[in-house]
């Protein structure tokens, strides 16, 4: 735990200087799983692609700060009440912004991370297939 | 001496790499050939120098000589000698003396042992490496001297980062270097050959070797990687798609794509202007992933030191050198006719779609790592994460796969498809069981991971599918290669997948005595004791696993405390025990102490993972197995395949490219990332994350009072027609505490301020108020941070302004200065 935060600290990765460290136990679904498997299983696939605020470089379920384990414990506690992964991601990115989740949107700000692969497969495809023989052509690509 | 010698020594192998590149320039404008003879003699001088000035810097931390800066940062007298060494290249200077040894050692090798080549591209070559070396060395000598002496030596040195202290990481970065480095001598060899334009079978043969090498370590480093973070980190994962880890892939892929394209071009004298772009771009890219680490440009857990004056000075090197190779390729490429021609489906077709596919998906993975930047220049903050590789590049991948299924069982030039299918049934075959072994008996599995074993056990089979009926004596070396890496693949892709699938995660505060189950095996927690070791102490944990045999084992899971040393704060290292058992792998980390409410019992967090599938960990050994072998197998086969492909070349005529526009590409390409990188460079990352709750109403809440003598505090009793300030603070805040006399200057001047304390207990915040004075009108106390959450914050101390009506007009982060208190009674006075 301060395993992760000492190791973040030392990689120069925790952005505001955390001077002082709170004396409150975690909160309880910060290190406690749902009973329920299948929730847990729910929650920790979100919880995986929920960006940690404080140790920015990892996700909430991986961050060890104390703000992650309470957003742990707020995503466990939906989840228990029944709310669906996708409308706490919603949520979540209602107050911080796209930022907080590691699964881009697809809108005009990502259009070309989404499809910048597509159309470099295709425009690379287009140049590789110009480069095959037709046909029974044995010449040595005399053109 | 010792430091004072080995600066000479990269003093004058730094003359002789200018030596090297002058003597080459003159040569090849037609000089006299004298001067060629001089760069043969000058490489090798340059390579045993630099590797005794390394040497010599080995010696001085084994001395621990703590005169010498470098030493007395990263090293102590009384750490093991193994990590003394290995402290040499933790750090800045070594590494980058480690990255120039590699360099020049190479230049040195080349010159050796490289007689297939013409001299004059020969001579190219090496004064191609040696402007790469000269710029690394100017980056040594002028910003980065390892061998600087402190005036005044302290009595001992600060240690080596005690995460670092670790075997497996200690040989993980020059396994790596060796990988990046490798690729730099395939880069002066295309560079070579384009200035004397001998691009043919030859060149092809002679960088073929250098790429196997580098890429095999480049494999053998991320993997060393990866299960240095599996087992010493403590997060159970192996690859988290952090930009660090993406920079150590791409030039892997790189490699794995050049690998496949060399072969083409010196088996059959085809794909020959692009096996040199690939060339190019590998090292490009290993120049560009040493530049994102060692810069420290991207958010990440691995970044080590934020250097904006040495990150330029690498940014100008890269620009140079990757600007001037793909201008150079961009002017000449253009008279390399492409080479012989073939039919889509032949060895050749599907060694072009595994190009094309490998290719893709570097550039996805780079896209993908330097999207942020471009979005937040755009003024979009996102994140892009696994989800986005796993959808994007995880199809991807799998085509591949099945790609390398039909590839290695297709002729040359020309192939039929009736064929192919005929040596496939069985691979299909076995795909088909593994998918319906796993639909029926695997429960609930994702697709990628269900496509994935599925992909896994076809490969698998048609792997081996080459060997086939052949005098497995008489197979060649190559084939042997061939077959051990695909099968590594697919069980790299097994493993992949089924960790995936079947992993099952325990947390659990326990006391001694308690027994937990997780997966097949039932733990019980023996109890902890302190241990000494040479430079930390330790509390073990004991666990002891019992499996459904009934056998029990003993784990012991540590939690280390490493003391700071000269004032640098201490460290705590978590060293999981791993259990391999055939029926699957046991993962225990010993967490914190939990003291429970009555502070009776002393609990422990654990961190349990068992990988419930007794396939997975035997499959992940196996193909580290099976890549090692492939590296003793290829490294064997070089020699008798460069024979095999010495034969089969032709001559014919060849077609000059049309599409001259295409050949700069890559250079446009390489614009636009030294563009991003600028850009960051100059406008460091915004890492205050702001909220997008403004403009909106007061979120629902009732928090209790934070301390005695105080009101709580309720969203409803925010829209009383007031406009006010709610202040997130916190006791244990040291900034908060700075932020008192502005709060005190806010309410004299008569505007009403309500406090919200995040995880704070009521006698820390009465001690608090006492001491820096209470400006609140009331305090709610946020126990478990859900209505900072709410509120889109996301630190201490933080100031929301909100109007008469409860609606949030605008967050200020981090203090308020003493110049902001007029204007925010203003806004204040305006929402009235």
């Amino acid at each position: 735990m301060s395993l992760r935060l000492a190791a973040l600290v030392m990689f120069g990765v925790v952005s505001a200087p955390l001077a002082a460290q709170d004396r409150l136990p975690p909160a309880p679904y910060a290190y406690q799983q749902l009973n329920d498997p299948a929730k847990e299983a729910q929650a920790k696939a979100l919880m995986d692609t929920l960006r940690c605020l404080v140790c920015q470089g990892q996700s909430i379920a991986d961050s060890d700060a104390p703000l992650a384990g309470d957003m742990r414990h707020e995503v466990r506690s939906k989840i228990a009440a029944g709310e669906n992964p996708d409308a706490i991601r919603k949520w979540l990115v209602a107050r911080y912004g796209n930022w907080v989740s590691y699964d881009p949107p697809f809108d005009a700000a990502t259009a070309l991370l989404w499809l910048g692969p597509l159309a470099f497969l295709a425009l690379g495809g287009w140049l590789a297939f110009g480069r095959f023989r037709r046909d029974d052509d044995e010449s040595e690509d005399a053109a | 001496m010792i430091a004072e010698l080995g600066l000479a020594l990269l003093w004058i192998a730094a003359a002789l790499a200018c030596l090297s590149l002058i003597a080459g320039i003159v040569y090849l404008r037609g000089g006299s050939k004298d001067l060629a003879a001089l760069v043969r003699p000058a490489s090798v001088a340059q390579g045993v120098l630099t590797t005794a000035a390394f040497g010599l810097l080995i010696a001085l931390f084994v001395r621990s000589d703590m005169s010498v800066e470098l030493v007395a940062r990263n090293s102590n007298s009384l750490k093991p000698m193994i990590f003394k060494i290995a402290g040499t290249w933790g750090n800045h200077e070594g590494s980058m003396l480690l990255w120039l040894m590699i360099l020049s050692l190479s230049g040195g090798l080349i010159a050796i042992f490289e007689r297939r080549l013409r001299e004059d591209t020969l001579v190219a070559t090496l004064a191609a490496q040696a402007a790469l070396s000269i710029g690394f060395f100017a980056f040594l000598l002028f910003s980065s001297n390892p061998f600087k002496r402190l005036p005044v030596a302290p009595p001992d040195g600060q240690g080596l980062n005690p995460l670092l202290q670790d075997i497996g990481l200690a040989f993980h970065p020059p396994t790596l270097y060796v990988g990046y480095v490798g690729l730099s001598v395939a880069f002066s060899f295309a560079v070579g050959a384009l200035i004397t334009r001998e691009i043919g079978p030859a060149f092809a043969r002679a960088m073929r070797p250098w790429v196997l090498g580098s890429w095999i370590f480049l494999t053998l480093g991320i993997t060393a990687g990866s299960y240095w973070a599996y087992y010493e980190l403590g997060w159970g994962g192996w690859w988290f798609w952090d930009p660090v880890e993406n920079v150590s892939l791409v030039p892997w892929l790189a490699g794995a794509a050049l690998l496949h394209s060399v072969a083409v071009t010196a088996t059959r004298n085809a794909l020959r202007a692009w096996t040199v772009m690939l060339a190019v771009i590998g090292f490009s890219m290993s120049m560009v992933g040493t530049f994102i680490v060692r810069s420290g440009l991207l958010t990440s857990v691995h970044s080590f030191a934020v250097d904006p004056e040495r990150g330029t000075f690498l940014l100008v090197l890269m620009a140079v050198y990757i600007g001037g190779a793909l201008t150079l390729f961009a002017l000449r490429a253009g008279t390399v006719a492409e080479g012989k021609k073939f039919a889509l489906l032949s060895r050749e077709g599907s060694l072009v779609i595994n190009n094309l596919l490998l290719t893709t998906i570097l550039a996805l993975v780079l896209l993908g790592t330097l999207y942020p930047i471009v979005a937040e220049a755009m003024g979009e903050k996102i994140s892009v994460g696994p989800p986005y590789y796993n959808k994007v590049a995880g199809p991807l991948a799998l085509i591949l796969c099945l790609v390398m299924v039909a590839g290695p069982l297709l002729a040359w030039r020309k192939d039929d498809g009736k064929k192919l299918w005929s040596r496939l049934p069985l691979a299909v075959f076995a795909g088909a069981v593994v998918l319906f072994g796993l639909v029926l008996f695997g429960g609930k599995v994702g697709i990628l991971p269900l496509l994935g074993m599925t992909v896994a056990g076809v490969v698998a089979v048609a792997s081996l599918a080459p060997l086939w009926g052949r005098n497995l004596r008489r197979t060649p070396l190559p084939t042997w290669g061939m077959v051990t890496a695909h099968f590594g693949v697919a069980v790299c892709l097994a493993g992949m997948g089924a960790e995936s699938a079947f992993i099952k995660e325990r947390l659990v505060a326990a006391a001694p005595g308690d027994v937990v189950k997780v997966g097949d095996f039932a733990v019980r927690f023996a109890g902890v004791r302190p241990v000494a070791g040479p430079n930390y102490t330790a509390i073990e944990g004991t666990l002891v696993a019992t499996t459904p045999g009934g056998s029990s084992f003993t784990m012991r899971p540590e939690s280390r405390m490493f003391p700071g040393l000269l004032g640098t704060s201490p460290t705590e290292t978590n060293e999981a025990a791993l259990l391999t058992r055939p029926g699957g792998q046991l993962y225990a980390v010993l967490g914190q102490p939990v003291t429970s409410d009555d502070g009776r019992a002393e609990r422990y967090q654990l961190r349990l993972w068992s990988e419930a599938a007794g396939v997975v960990d035997m499959a992940r050994r196996r193909a580290d197995r099976a890549r090692r072998g492939a590296v003793d197998a290829r490294a064997c086969a070089i020699a008798r395949n460069l024979a095999r492909a010495a034969r089969a070349q032709g001559g014919g005529t060849f077609r000059a490219m049309k599409n001259r526009w295409v050949l700069f590409v890559p250079l446009a390409i390489m614009g636009l990332l030294f563009g991003a990188f600028i850009y960051r460079l100059t406008t460091p990352a915004e890492t205050l994350i702001q909220s997008q709750w403004i403009n909106k109403p007061m979120p629902l809440f009732d928090l209790p009072p934070a301390t005695a003598g105080v009101e709580g505090l309720k969203s409803s009793q925010l829209a009383d027609g007031k406009p006010r300030l709610v202040n997130v603070f916190a006791s244990w805040c040291v900034p908060c505490r700075a932020e008192a006399p502005q709060l005190e200057a806010l309410k004299n001047a008569g505007v009403p301020i309500d406090g919200i304390a995040i995880r704070d207990r009521p006698e820390d915040v009465a001690m608090f108020l006492r001491e820096y004075g209470n400006p609140f009108d009331r305090i709610g106390s946020d126990m478990q941070s859900s209505v900072q959450i709410a509120l889109g914050s996301s630190g201490v101390p933080e100031t929301f302004l909100i109007d008469g009506k409860g609606i949030i007009r605008e967050q200020i982060q981090g203090v308020i200065l003493a110049e902001q208190v007029p204007e925010i009674v203003a806004k204040l006075e305006a929402m009235k």
